[in-house]
């Protein structure tokens, strides 16, 4: 890993909660640790970790509850569940519900290393992509209501006139609106613009 | 809908089980009699045992994904990570045997509805 990726454990177990600090220390990563579901919960923001290595078992909320409570917050973190207790429907559910892995004890330390850089790097990918799309998505806001009108056009495939003498506007005008949308949107072919829609959900 | 079962007791039992239900059945005993068929057709969902002794659960999964075929994997309590795997991979659900016939039935039913609407 290139930067030094934050682990977050949550487990009521402190000699589990150790082991684990100390497995990943030397594997170089840096974590964070809570006794609770509830002591996670508390903070007063999301800490930004790269993934919770989270206890299904633990009193008071267990490790699916707050699974649940952190898809309610619409939470991207990875989770990779430790269970003691190999459980098939408990572990299909929270796979089916978007945990990122399920791990039963006993495991072996370069399984969790494994799991844990695979969910390091698909949390980086999907945050990528998430921020590429924000971009898209404030560019867009920036087209004014005519320049949105002709991209909508021009991604439907329709030629410079056949844009001007639907939207009632001058072949010219339509070339401007047409060079600025390419401009602002930063495409640099039809082809892109039409890949860009496509990422925004917009439909011609 | 295929079922696909290597023990010969389960497998009359669960097509037993599912053409009482209405379903049409075509029961197999190895995994690759049913790559076979799914190069020639497209059934509606895939029943299959996870262990078979001439397929891996993940190569039968690939094949049923390529035609986008659901299936649903059974297995035994110690194939936790087996089932974590195929259903991350796409499975539409891993049942552990036994498993109540109510629950595997519902699951087809809810499969054929997302199938046909």
């Amino acid at each position: 890993m290139s930067e030094r990726a934050h682990v977050c454990i949550i487990d009521d177990d402190e000699a589990v909660r150790e082991a684990l600090r100390v497995l990943l220390f030397a594997e170089g990563y840096q974590s964070c640790q809570f006794a609770s579901a509830d002591e996670f919960l508390a903070l007063e923001s999301e800490p930004e970790v790269d993934v919770i290595l989270l206890d299904i078992r633990m009193p008071g909320m267990d490790g699916m509850e707050l699974h649940k409570e952190l898809i309610a917050r619409k939470s991207k973190i990875p989770v990779i569940f430790i269970t003691g207790h190999g459980d098939i429907p408990l572990a299909v559910a929270a796979i089916q519900r978007g945990a990122f892995d399920f791990l039963t004890k006993p495991f072996e330390n370069g399984e969790l290393m494994e799991k844990i850089d695979a969910a390091i790097q698909r949390y980086r990918e999907t945050r990528e992509a998430l921020e590429e799309l924000e971009e898209l998505q404030g560019r867009y806001s920036s087209l004014t209501a005519r320049e949105t009108d002709v991209m909508m056009k021009i991604i439907a495939g329709y030629s410079n006139k056949k844009v001007a003498n639907t939207l009632n506007i001058s072949p010219r005008t339509v070339e401007i609106h047409r060079s600025r949308v390419m401009e602002k949107m930063g495409a640099d072919s039809v082809a892109v613009l039409v890949r860009m829609a496509g990422a925004l959900g917009i439909e011609s | 809908m295929m079922l696909v079962e290597p023990d010969k007791d389960v497998r009359l039992a669960l097509t037993t089980l599912l053409e009482n239900q209405g379903w049409q059945v075509a029961a197999l005993d190895n995994g690759e009699a049913l790559e076979k068929i799914l190069k020639e057709a497209t059934p509606l969902a895939v029943v299959c045992e996870a262990s078979l002794p001439d397929k891996s659960a993940s190569n039968v999964l690939e094949a049923c994904r390529r035609r986008q075929v659901p299936i649903v994997f059974l297995g035994h309590q110690t194939e936790v990570q087996s089932a974590v795997d195929l259903v991350r991979m796409g499975a539409e659900d891993f049942l552990e045997k036994p498993f109540p016939q109510a629950r595997l039935l519902k699951l087809l039913d809810r499969i054929a509805q997302k199938h046909v609407g």
